[in-house]
């Protein structure tokens, strides 16, 4: 008898270990950026002059196969501010030397005063989505992306 | 000086039909599940003249709610992400003549074109409206996405084959 028992409560604790271990599985929380460890801390110039060298390498040193790609520290000049149709702040990050711009999507919903911090170099952590890249049919050049982005303050 | 004038007109003239929305919105939902994703910095071009348009989407900018679905979203045996970063559509709307540009309402349109997902091409088809209001040009179009046609794997039990899209951009 004391042997069933034994082997029902096993079984019993097997499948509440199982089901404890799909739960947090399945509710794993997304890649807290701003606590990610910084792969990488450059200028705008070096990271976009570095995506328009060769796209290749740039996807294959940036990006990663789980969507949770590497998290930099980029600096450069604000040239202007947008919203995305959620309402985060887009800080549009560039540099004299090169045609593109950086879009940075700030994490929160935020108000960004658009006049004090205009042309100010700014220091910005986030995750990199897509490099900058010359498009044929747009006929123009693409930013560079990064999401989840707040202003590091020195 | 005059023909100089003119020149430079014209060439403003030409650059003010293209217009570009850098924080266009993609969403997917399927019906199985009840996934859905959504991307809020899709690159969007519309020319006014020749009614062309086009939508570049970086995929690792898809959001979902649940952190895994999004993790195997990006994964090589669905969208491949870290390879194939970008999908695009090229296209025309194929009645722009029925669009007034400079008067307020919305306009049902057909938008034709190739869209290439993880360097497949195919030919879509889909109707959409263009919303002319306080002088912004809103456009919309929502359809289905055969997924497999796009080689995107996934499970099949709890993910849909067709997937409903909607497009969103807001040109000024």
């Amino acid at each position: 008898m004391n042997r069933y028992r034994y082997i029902i409560i096993s079984i019993f604790s097997c499948m509440l270990l199982g089901a404890g271990i799909a739960y947090n599985v399945w509710n794993m929380p997304h890649l807290d950026v701003q606590a990610a460890h910084v792969f990488e801390q450059l200028n705008v110039s070096d990271f976009i002059r570095f995506a328009l060298k060769d796209k290749k390498a740039f996807n294959q040193k940036y990006l990663e196969s789980n969507g949770e790609s590497k998290v930099i520290i980029i600096s450069g000049k604000l040239q202007s501010v947008d919203y995305t149709k959620k309402g985060n702040p887009v800080l549009y990050l560039s540099d004299d030397h090169q045609p593109v711009l950086i879009q940075c999507i700030l994490l929160n919903h935020e108000q960004v005063d658009t006049a004090a911090l205009t042309g100010k170099y700014l220091k910005i952590k986030g995750i990199v989505r897509s490099g900058a890249e010359y498009d044929e049919d747009l006929d123009m050049y693409e930013d560079a992306i990064l999401e989840k982005c707040r202003i590091i303050k020195d | 000086m005059l023909l100089l004038t003119i020149f430079i007109t014209g060439i403003e003239a030409f650059a003010q039909d293209a217009l570009i929305d850098k924080t266009a919105y993609i969403k997917f939902h399927s019906d199985k599940g009840g996934i859905y994703a959504e991307n809020y910095s899709v690159i969007s071009k519309l020319d006014r003249s020749s009614g062309e348009l086009i939508f570049s989407v970086a995929i690792q900018s898809f959001e979902f709610k649940n952190a895994l679905m999004q993790r195997d979203f990006n994964k090589a045996n669905v969208m491949n992400s870290a390879e194939y970063p970008k999908a695009k559509f090229v296209g025309k709307i194929t009645n722009i003549e029925a669009v007034d540009f400079t008067k307020a309402g919305s306009y049902p349109v057909m938008v034709s074109g190739v869209l290439t997902i993880k360097g497949i091409s195919n030919q879509v088809e889909t109707p959409g409206s263009i919303i002319i209001e306080q002088g912004h040009i809103k456009a919309i179009a929502t359809f289905s996405l055969d997924r497999f046609e796009y080689g995107i794997k996934g499970k099949t039990k709890s993910i849909s084959q067709l997937l409903d899209i909607r497009v969103e951009a807001e040109y000024e």
